[in-house]
């Protein structure tokens, strides 16, 4: 993750532009982010779900990060059910 | 042949002799400047792995490319005024993609040093363009041995490793600045309000990573590149708006 393109650019601030804002319970941002899963490291454009929920609002949280998080997954199993060669291990000698 | 679309199965047979050995004879001294320019870019020496028939090999099997062209020619686009044997489903299920991107990718392709028809030292012409590029989809698509499209292309397998690799190249070069590229900003605008209307404003996209292994991996960097399974793997980053 920390030689990862995306975390580059966004530690060096190419990308994601600061130029919008969004408003989330009373506080104005100008931090886009992405939903990811829970074992990721804790950066701060990522926003993963609760781990354990207790409160009602906690809930509801996990359950809207969850929704939204179901595109990517479905992404992959589209990805690997149309293309077969990336089921089995890649053969070519450079990246 | 010279028309960039003319996709009839007549245009891709016919016998203009003079015009097509012409064509051949010019692709092949380009592809051979191709493989000269990339073997002697690299400044560390490689072992030659595509060289000429050399004494002491094997001769070359007589395959017949004709034939495995007219078998593509007779499955997926007609031949002689038939109907293709399969239908436009059969075409997206077996290629995985429509017959629109298929052709626009072929058409993009057939020109360039690799893939145009070749002349080899005996004169005899070598594979079609459309050979190769069944083939790169073949592999791809099913994730079959190259060894193995063999049986319905008619090409050896170096040929068909070498153009899903050309293939690849590509249409990562051609296509990627296009279509993989973070998104402008009308389209970020239009994917915030998405967004913000299912509940999460702010919100770009979804994040998640994914591990394909690597088996060739060289050996230089396996530790590198070693997974949590004791494998050599690369982690793809994927990101869902």
């Amino acid at each position: 993750m920390l030689v990862s393109p995306l975390y580059l650019s966004a530690t060096k601030g190419e990308w994601p532009p600061r130029t919008f804002s969004y408003t989330a319970n009373g506080t104005t941002r100008t931090l886009l982010y992405f939903l990811v899963y829970g074992n990721y490291p804790r950066f701060a454009f990522f926003v993963s779900s609760f781990p354990d929920p207790t409160t009602e609002v906690e809930v509801t949280f996990n359950r809207l990060q969850e929704a939204l998080r179901k595109d990517v997954e479905r992404l992959y199993a589209v990805h690997t059910a149309l293309f077969h060669v990336a089921l089995h291990p890649a053969k070519y000698s450079t990246v | 042949m010279d028309d960039a679309f003319d996709l009839s199965p007549d245009a891709m047979l016919e016998d203009t002799e003079d015009l097509q050995i012409a064509s051949a004879v010019a692709a092949h001294l380009q592809a051979w400047r191709h493989w000269r320019k990339r073997s002697s870019g690299s400044r560390v020496h490689r072992r030659p792995c595509y060289v000429r028939s050399v004494p002491g090999r094997w001769p070359n099997k007589r395959r017949s490319f004709r034939s495995g062209l007219r078998a593509i020619l007779r499955d997926y686009f007609g031949l002689s005024g038939d109907p293709p044997l399969y239908n436009e489903g059969d075409f997206e299920r077996r290629f995985c993609v429509p017959r629109s991107v298929f052709l626009r990718i072929y058409n993009a392709v057939k020109h360039r040093p690799f893939f145009a028809q070749r002349i080899n030292a005996t004169g005899r012409l070598q594979a079609h363009p459309l050979q190769k590029v069944v083939a790169a989809f073949r592999v791809i698509a099913y994730g079959e041995a190259p060894d193995r499209t063999d049986e319905y292309v008619r090409l050896s397998a170096s040929t068909i490793a070498m153009s899903v690799r050309e293939l690849m190249r590509f249409i990562v070069d051609e296509f990627g600045p296009s279509y993989l590229r973070p998104p402008t900003t009308e389209e970020l605008q239009r994917i915030l309000t998405r967004n913000a209307e299912r509940g999460m404003p702010g919100c770009m996209g979804s994040l998640d990573c994914s591990h394909w292994e690597w088996r060739s991996c060289p050996k230089a960097v396996t530790g590198m590149y070693q997974n949590r399974h004791g494998k050599r793997s690369v982690v793809m980053e994927t990101v869902c708006d």
